[in-house]
């Protein structure tokens, strides 16, 4: 029990403080344990008392999970915008929008020639043949 | 402004997104918080350790239910899954050499046998495996009941006291043989 609790019999499970309170007051053996239990008690006390944080590392740990947070905030705001927007709000989505405008507005602007398989076709079949390549 | 409140408070405060809140619950936890990681990380990753485990703190404080758990098993049981997710991916931890520092004040010789046994305790810590450092850390540092302890490591209460046991045992032995003379270089 010494070796699970320590010499502190408050820590230890209620039931058992009597017995181990009795044992000692009988014992010489039992108290001489108990006091090297309270040998590494009070080290670990010791070490305990010894871990102080500064109030500047709590505040700079803090400061730093806040700045944490807020970049994990703007990125479930961006997250949540609709796709189109998005396309609009990074570099990479600006260059694909324009892209795809530019195509576009090219397509709307340069006249469109019939297909090459039609004239391939019109050649060798006649006109009839390239209409039917039109339709397909 | 927010008062002091109690821990329940807070965290609906928290939950609403109080930054104010937020700083007072920083307060109040973070040196348990370090104690435990760094016990298990090391200093320096501890400190990673506690800021990943404030956000996770403020993501999901809309979670936490008081009639569940207490708010200190709560957030001990976010730094020790952290520190054990960390602890899988670095495996190694490396000991922390920078042991120094002497005092020459008055008082010295005690200071420097009690900062020897601190060391040693330290070195001696930085043996035992993960698991019994965070079961010695939860109940003598701190202060833990063992259920609230046992809550932390996802261990039936049995199975935390027969860890604790293994781990004071373990202390014990690393710090048996080792000579109690301070060598001055």
């Amino acid at each position: 029990m010494l070796e699970t609790f320590g010499a502190d019999f408050h820590r230890w499970p209620a039931d058992r403080i009597a017995a181990a309170e009795a044992l000692c007051a009988a014992s010489a053996t039992a108290r001489a344990a108990r006091e090297r239990a309270a040998r590494l008690d009070a080290l670990l006390a010791e070490d305990r008392a010894a871990e102080t944080v500064p109030p500047a590392r709590i505040q700079a740990i803090t400061d730093a999970a806040l700045v944490r947070i807020a970049a994990q905030d703007r990125e479930l705001d961006v997250d949540a915008i609709p796709i189109w927007q998005w396309l609009f709000t990074r570099p990479v989505g600006a260059v694909i929008a324009t892209a795809m405008l530019a195509g576009i507005v090219l397509g709307l602007l340069v006249p469109a020639g019939p297909p090459q398989g039609a004239l391939a076709a019109s050649a060798l079949f006649g006109t009839g043949a390239r209409s039917l390549v039109g339709i397909l | 402004m927010v008062a002091e409140s109690d821990d329940d408070g807070l965290m609906r405060q928290v939950a609403a997104g109080n930054e104010t809140a937020f700083r007072i619950l920083a307060a109040r936890h973070l040196p348990a918080m370090l104690r435990l990681a760094r016990r298990l990380l090391g200093t320096v990753d501890a400190e990673d350790a506690a800021q990943e485990a404030l956000v996770r703190i403020w993501s999901n404080a809309g979670q936490w239910q008081p009639e569940r758990s207490r708010l200190s098993t709560w957030i001990h049981t976010i730094v020790y899954r952290l520190c054990l997710d960390r602890l899988r991916q670095i495996r190694t931890v490396a000991l922390d050499e920078a042991y120094e520092a002497e005092d020459e004040s008055p008082g010295a010789e005690e200071q420097v046998a009690l900062a020897s046994d601190l060391r040693r305790l330290g070195i001696a810590m930085e043996h035992l495996p993960p698991r019994q450092r965070a079961a010695l850390t939860l109940f003598y540092y701190d202060e833990m009941s063992g259920s609230d302890a046992a809550a932390v490591m996802d261990l039936s209460l049995k199975a935390y006291w027969s860890l604790l046991h293994r781990a004071r045992q373990a202390l014990q032995a690393e710090l048996a043989p080792a000579p109690s003379t301070s060598r001055k270089g």
